[in-house]
């Protein structure tokens, strides 16, 4: 096995496996993760692993030989045991955001912020003991094949799916592109089981939507800071802006965040020059990053939405934003989450985040436990939630109405 | 010690249990009422060591000097020292195999616990616990130092011989206070209604924790409890049933509520005193293989009409003996169900004397019955509600009384 891949990634682990296991529906990874972008690179991998096995870990043997020999129960395989003791070492650092990713995982996280999986592009959901379609992805080869909103999945590749996870039957239907896979289910207002032979495809997983809203105001909600974020807001904020868009709302809103360049590219969109943010490693030295240039609405009004599920890379951006008092932000307190992690695939892809260093904002604020404070404190009543009454919107809309010439 | 591992015999006991093992001790370790813990006392030859075939294991395992290697090198934070990690590694494995049962204890822990069962330790005589990351008093127990030099429930301990338990864990601060007898210990105290922080000094003693109750009841009745199965337990209940007999009693009331466990083998003789000749429970292991073990001779009350106290905190080894008074035909049980942990486990002493405690078999009555996860209903249900508790009644008692007078 070559050396692991290592990226530096910014994210709430939590909250971004909720959301990728949520878009991950049906894709597959090729399993290279070579292509993933290598933001920072300051240590050099360990080699042989194996070869500094302290000698105070004897102990572990014993422990692990008499389990084997005498435990009534029935004993989980050797992989499993050693995540296990994987995440018993790791629980010691009493880091939240150290943590180890089982390939599974691993490899749900790199689609996500790769930004395209191989598979037939469906959103999936457990209802009960069934999994069920929430929605095929409009043009992916799901839609077309005839998959519907609400199918229940019964059999894949006449395999009989009842009881099963949504992982394991996500990881059914998944397999290259070009490959073809059988998916029954069964419809409402139907008698017989229906089948689809699905060819699989590439799907993008795109990070961005926008919309123009009232009075020429443009909306851009990012939900994750991956590979493909920064050219996704040019595009989309180039089309609003064609489109005659004369302020912009830019909603980071439950990001859980991502790469941290991708955290400076998109927020060099939208400051002209100077510090973005900074980084300080264990040893105290500080690293300056600063706006790339020629971003794409460096001048114009802007409003920056954030909530309590706005964290790490989206903080970074908003962070910048509201030090260089470029725009104000609009909406809840942030996360709070200023520190960076390495991610490196381990040999059986597998992954590991190892927080390496924190992150400051250009004021130097360091904003772990504490988020970022909104100019304008705007809460969702739970009453507005349900009816899907999006206050925030409405007065970061109403905000630049009053300040747009 | 000899070996360099050495193997513990078997102790039933829930955690629960440990709670009141370690509440008497004298230092309660852990809070909890869910874990289960044992240790050991026996001390036989050593099972397994290193060089089983690990060859396959460590290659599956190389993914954790991966992930560890680039923890070592990278992360921000402090790193745990090689024992803290391998520790930590240990109890992540016994983590997955998912029983409460089975635990992982570092050197002082395990020592402490063990003290806690052979049933006497050196120290000061009071209960604590861990609150809000404070080391709190429970429970002084009377007649001892503790109690004697002045310490009271409530008082929060902010230093031992001068050290701040900030920080501390429960397991290091009972360490700290235990020691040989006759030396000292100062520990200062906050004290609700007390502005300034008191210093106590305290001379240690050996502390003996009194397991068994006894008395005389109207009618030529007895009553005996017994709190725990720790290694003085058996004795104890031996010599105080032999004075019990002696006054011809018309019925025995046998007191298990509230106990939690402890060793399996005093389980047999305590159970062995109450039935003749029969089996007291059969243990199986994991390939459904039957080791009974039959009653010891000699006991003292075979004959007597017995009744047998049980409720929810009625656990393991006291479920072996009440499952045996009745299987046998000795006596009925009387209170509410009990708590249903019918697998034994054994205690290793690792090289470093650590102990690693695993379920090793499940216990059968002697019909053949696993009580596991079910408890042992009682023959007559009557519960203890909080209004019986304030107003000192004991109605399961009541009800015991009025059996073995009226024989309904």
């Amino acid at each position: 096995m070559q050396g692991c891949v290592r990226s530096i990634l910014l994210a709430v682990v939590a909250t971004f496996f909720a959301v990728a296991a949520f878009l991950g529906g049906f894709g597959f990874s090729t399993g290279q993760n070579g292509q993933s972008p290598i933001a920072v690179v300051r240590s050099v991998l360990p080699g042989n692993s194996t070869a500094s096995t302290p000698p105070e870990f004897g102990v572990f043997w014993e422990a692990w030989n008499i389990i084997h020999k005498d435990f009534y129960g029935a004993i989980p395989d050797n992989k499993t045991l050693t995540y296990g003791a994987i995440r018993g070492a790791l629980k010691l650092l009493n880091d939240p955001h150290t943590v180890f990713i089982e390939p599974r995982g691993t490899q749900q996280q790199n689609e996500q912020l790769r930004g395209d999986f191989e598979g037939i592009g469906a959103q999936v959901n457990q209802v009960q003991d069934n999994v069920v379609i929430v929605a095929p992805i409009p043009g992916s080869p799901a839609e077309k094949a005839g998959i519907k909103a609400g199918d229940i999945i019964l059999k894949v590749n006449d395999q009989d799916v009842k009881g099963k996870s949504v992982d394991d039957v996500v990881a059914l239907i998944r397999g290259p592109k070009g490959t073809q896979v059988k998916v029954t289910v069964m419809r409402v207002g139907q008698d017989q089981p229906l089948v689809f032979t699905i060819t699989r495809a590439k799907i993008d997983l795109p990070s961005v939507v926008w919309r123009m809203e009232e009075n020429n105001i443009g909306y851009v909600h990012l939900n994750i800071f991956g590979e493909k974020s920064k050219d996704e807001i040019v595009n989309a904020v180039k089309d609003l802006k064609s489109k005659g868009a004369k302020a912009l709302i830019f909603d980071l809103r439950d990001n859980p965040g991502g790469y941290l360049q991708s955290a400076i590219d998109v927020a060099s969109q939208f400051i002209k020059d100077g510090a973005v943010a900074y980084e300080r490693d264990k040893s105290g030295r500080e690293q300056q990053f600063n706006a790339a240039g020629n971003g794409i609405w460096t001048e114009g009004p802007l409003v920056v939405l954030i909530n309590k599920g706005s964290a790490s890379a989206s903080e970074i951006t908003s962070g910048a934003i509201q030090d260089r008092k470029r725009a104000i932000l609009l909406g809840d307190t942030s996360f709070g989450k200023g520190s960076v992690q390495a991610v490196h695939e381990l040999s059986d892809k597998s992954s590991i985040h190892v927080t390496i260093a924190e992150w400051l904002t250009p004021n130097k604020r360091q904003i772990s436990g504490k988020g970022l404070t909104p100019d304008v404190a705007i809460p969702i009543s739970p009453d507005d939630q349900k009816a899907g009454n999006d206050t925030q919107l409405k007065q970061a809309i109403q905000y630049l109405k009053e300040h747009m010439q | 010690m000899i070996a360099n591992l050495l193997r513990g015999f078997v102790m039933l006991m829930l955690g629960l249990a440990f709670v009141l093992a370690s509440f008497l001790a004298g230092y309660a370790v852990q809070q909890t009422s869910m874990p289960a813990h044992s240790t050991t006392t026996a001390n036989a030859p050593a099972p397994t060591q290193a060089p089983v075939a690990q060859n396959s294991q460590e290659a599956d395992f190389a993914v954790f000097w991966e992930a560890w290697n680039l923890v070592k090198a990278e992360f921000i934070g402090k790193i745990p020292d090689n024992q803290q990690m391998t520790y930590g590694a240990i109890k992540g494995v016994v983590d997955v195999l998912g029983d409460q049962h089975t635990h992982f204890d570092e050197p002082l822990r395990a020592e402490i616990l063990q003290s806690d069962l052979n049933g006497s330790f050196e120290g000061i005589g009071a209960t604590v616990d861990m609150k809000s990351g404070q080391i709190i008093v429970v429970d002084p127990l009377k007649g001892r130092p503790a109690e004697k030099a002045g310490v009271q429930t409530g008082d929060i301990i902010l230093k031992i011989d001068g050290v701040s338990t900030d920080g501390m864990s429960l397991t290091e601060a009972v360490a700290r206070i235990r020691g040989p007898k006759g030396t000292q210990v100062t520990i200062t105290v906050l004290r609700a209604g007390t502005p300034q922080p008191i210093d106590i000094t305290i001379t240690r003693a050996t502390i003996q924790v009194d397991v068994v109750t006894s008395r005389q009841l109207d009618n030529g009745l007895v009553y005996l409890q017994l709190s725990e199965f720790t290694a003085p337990s058996s004795k104890a209940v031996d010599d105080t049933l032999q004075t019990l007999m002696k006054t011809n009693p018309k019925g025995l009331i046998f007191d298990l509520r509230g106990n939690p466990g402890g060793f399996l083998s005093d389980a047999i003789e305590i159970g062995s005193e109450f039935v003749g000749d029969g089996l007291v429970l059969s243990e199986r292991d994991k390939n459904g293989n039957l080791t009974p073990h039959p009653s010891l001779p000699g006991g003292r009350a075979t004959k007597i009409p017995l009744v047998v106290l049980v409720d929810k905190g009625t656990a393991s080894a006291s479920e072996i003996v009440a499952g045996t008074i009745r299987d046998n035909k000795r006596g009925i049980l009387i209170g509410e169900k009990t708590f249903g942990k019918g697998s034994v486990q054994v205690s290793d002493t690792l090289s470093d004397k650590s102990h690693l405690t695993i379920t090793i078999r499940h216990w059968l009555t002697p019909k053949g019955t696993d009580i596991h996860g079910v408890g042992l209903d009682p023959d007559i249900v009557v519960l203890f509600n909080e209004a019986d508790k304030k107003a000192g009644r004991d109605p399961q008692l009541d009800r015991a009384i009025e059996y073995l007078t009226t024989g309904k």
